[in-house]
């Protein structure tokens, strides 16, 4: 569904990305890992049709993203960023049908709202839909702009991929879970999920592959098992790690790190 | 207490009747508030025509206007028809349309920038409007001596126009760096230009004649006194344009809040829209400044009490803001001349005179329901 080839990202004399490439299939969840500053959030915006890489093309649905116009891509993916600085009174529910307005004109049909409310239902905000938005803490209002996105392509029309970016920093482990939980429905139902994620144990137990990526370039690709490494964790994060099994399934690793590699 | 805000409920369970009751009530209220205004405004329109120096009573300005339909009324004199249709309907016409052009661009503007206390006057418009009507009204008496006598009239407004619309392209080049415009430098490069026109003007008025310096210090504070269907007929065309396109951009306006890279997201053509709003607001605040000169606060004060009162969403908030805006100017330039008749304020002082100690109240109250 989203395909990158050779792509290459420079800002001024920094090479954000080199010569990556990466493919999201519909129906799966792929997590996005590696240290600050390695280029993820770049990736995702280069994925999300954000802007266009210095060199490469970035691909959706088997069509050149610089093709697409706005309102053509957003009938087909929604993105979830960190929470901007919205400070206008919107209510909770306004902030959620604003995901109807790429496919309605009219924003107030019961249709909508219906939708709206679904999938504020979905990551746990129905009792808060009156609430203004900026009186919300920072982990309500990232779930507000899941709920956004979900209204967008999941609930109602379904579009075709999701793309989040570290969608549970701010949250709760139950609320992580949940988040989580909702991409794996989502993949479940066809649409191609990428994720940047900063817990490698998040990222095993919900991804169906993880992508590691570090200084811009990609270092490490598959399923769960096969990428999360101890090497990896002392050569990419800089950091000891101790590798074992989860107690309730054998084929997801557990990741415990111990601070700064001994030199 | 957060709960005494009218768009505030407690919802503390999912409880689908009582959360639809909810929406229901806030779309009548809209409703209401839509329809109220409307009102006010017909009233104060009527009423606002009853107020001179020829006395002219309510029930004489109902009978002039109703004459086109009932035919001729014997008992009014050609005087009277004269000062309510060539005298004071123009003028509080176009007391409505600035005060409705000023207002909703106020509001788009603040959207846009994202900033609740953006006015118009940030994309340079009225400082640039005032450089172009200084120039005319301290240096423009050779181009007063060569213009045909029909022309002479319209110098002031055509060079406060074209001075209003340069100096926004002005504020829009300087803020647009290889191909996008950023909305954060377009504030720095507008506080650039207004900080240039007003040094530009203090040069100008040091050696402005007395006469000159007295006619400029009326035009920036803005006046009425002027206004006849000639000016209603020359600028409501870029008006009307402004204040029927601005509401097509109203939920672009929303969306474009959660940030530029957002709303690109959500399916917004961000620079496309953004050139619409500033060409839309430019246009009809340079038309309204080129007719009365600069009125303060009103674009910045009336969509913050809509706002307050009705939430934050353009598609309620641009037309009530030009509703509030027009129903507010009318009532202000009304006040300007009567209360000291038959001498008249301008309609800058009155408005800045009440609007800068409420919108100091507002604030006020604001803070304490928000904290």
């Amino acid at each position: 569904m989203i395909e990158l080839e050779h792509v290459s990202h420079r800002i001024g004399a920094h090479d954000i990305l080199r010569d990556v490439d990466l493919r999201v299939e519909a129906g799966e969840i792929v997590a996005l890992i590696g240290p600050n500053g390695a280029g993820k959030s770049t990736l995702l915006g280069i994925a999300s049709g954000d802007f266009a890489p210095t060199s490469g093309r970035c691909r959706f649905a088997g069509r050149d993203v610089a093709t697409y116009s706005e309102l053509e891509l957003a009938r087909e993916r929604a993105v979830v960023r960190q929470a901007g600085s919205l400070t206008f009174g919107f209510r909770v529910i306004d902030v959620a049908l604003m995901g109807r307005s790429p496919r309605s004109h009219h924003l107030d049909s019961k249709e909508d709202v219906a939708i709206a409310d679904g999938a504020l239902d979905r990551v746990g905000l129905a009792g808060l839909r009156e609430r203004l938005y900026p009186t919300l803490s920072g982990g309500e209002q990232q779930r507000v702009h899941l709920a956004r996105a979900l209204a967008q392509v999941a609930n109602g029309e379904q579009g075709k991929a999701l793309l989040l970016d570290e969608p549970t920093a701010a949250l709760d482990p139950a609320h992580q879970h949940r988040v989580l939980a909702i991409a794996r429905d989502i993949a479940g139902r066809g649409l191609a999920v990428l994720a940047v994620l900063h817990d490698a144990n998040l990222a095993a137990q919900y991804a169906d592959r993880i992508v590691v990526l570090s200084r811009g370039a990609v270092v490490a690709q598959g399923t769960p098992s096969e990428v999360l490494t101890r090497e990896l964790f002392e050569e990419v994060f800089g950091v000891t790690a101790h590798v074992a099994r989860t107690p309730w399934n054998e084929a997801i690793p557990w990741v415990a790190t111990s601070g700064p590699r001994e030199p | 207490m957060r709960a005494a805000s009218p768009f505030f409920v407690e919802a503390d369970r999912l409880d689908g009747q009582a959360l639809r009751v909810s929406d229901e009530g806030r779309k009548r209220r809209e409703r209401i508030a839509l329809v109220a205004i409307v009102i006010v405004l017909a009233l104060t329109a009527v009423g606002a025509t009853t107020f001179g120096a020829a006395s002219l009573g309510l029930g004489r300005v109902v009978r002039i206007a109703l004459e086109p339909i009932r035919g001729v009324d014997a008992a009014l004199t050609a005087a009277e028809r004269t000062v309510f249709w060539s005298i004071r309907l123009p003028r509080v016409v176009l007391a409505g349309l600035v005060g409705a052009v000023l207002s909703m661009s106020g509001a788009a503007l603040q959207g846009l920038f994202r900033n609740p206390l953006a006015d118009p006057a940030l994309i340079g418009v009225s400082s640039g409007g005032s450089l172009g009507a200084a120039l005319v009204i301290v240096l423009g008496a050779p181009l007063f001596a060569v213009s045909p006598a029909w022309l002479r009239p319209s110098i002031l407004p055509i060079a406060a126009f074209v001075g209003g619309i340069l100096a926004t392209r002005l504020v829009l080049r300087l803020a647009t760096l290889d191909g996008h415009t950023h909305v954060g430098v377009m504030l720095l490069a507008g506080v650039a230009v207004n900080a240039f026109v007003g040094a530009a003007l203090g040069l100008l008025s040091s050696f402005a004649t007395d006469r000159a310096l007295r006619d400029l210090f009326f035009w920036t504070l803005g006046s009425f006194a002027t206004a006849s269907w000639t000016t209603v007929v020359t600028t409501s065309l870029a008006m009307l344009a402004c204040l029927v396109g601005l509401p097509r951009f109203a939920g672009s306006l929303d969306v474009m809040l959660l940030g530029d890279v957002e709303a690109k997201q959500l399916g917004v053509a961000v620079s496309r829209v953004r050139s619409a709003i500033i060409a839309l607001t430019a246009l009809g605040v340079g038309a309204a400044v080129s007719a009365v000169g600069l009125i303060g606060f009103v674009g910045l004060v009336v969509p913050h009490l809509v706002r307050l009162s009705l939430g934050p969403r353009h598609r309620r908030l641009l037309p009530l803001s030009a509703l509030l805006g027009a129903v507010l100017v009318i009532v202000a330039d009304t006040l300007a001349r009567s209360v000291v008749a038959p001498l008249e304020l301008p309609i800058g002082v009155l408005t800045a005179l009440v609007g800068g100690p409420s919108f100091l109240a507002l604030l006020q109250r604001e803070r304490g329901r928000t904290t």
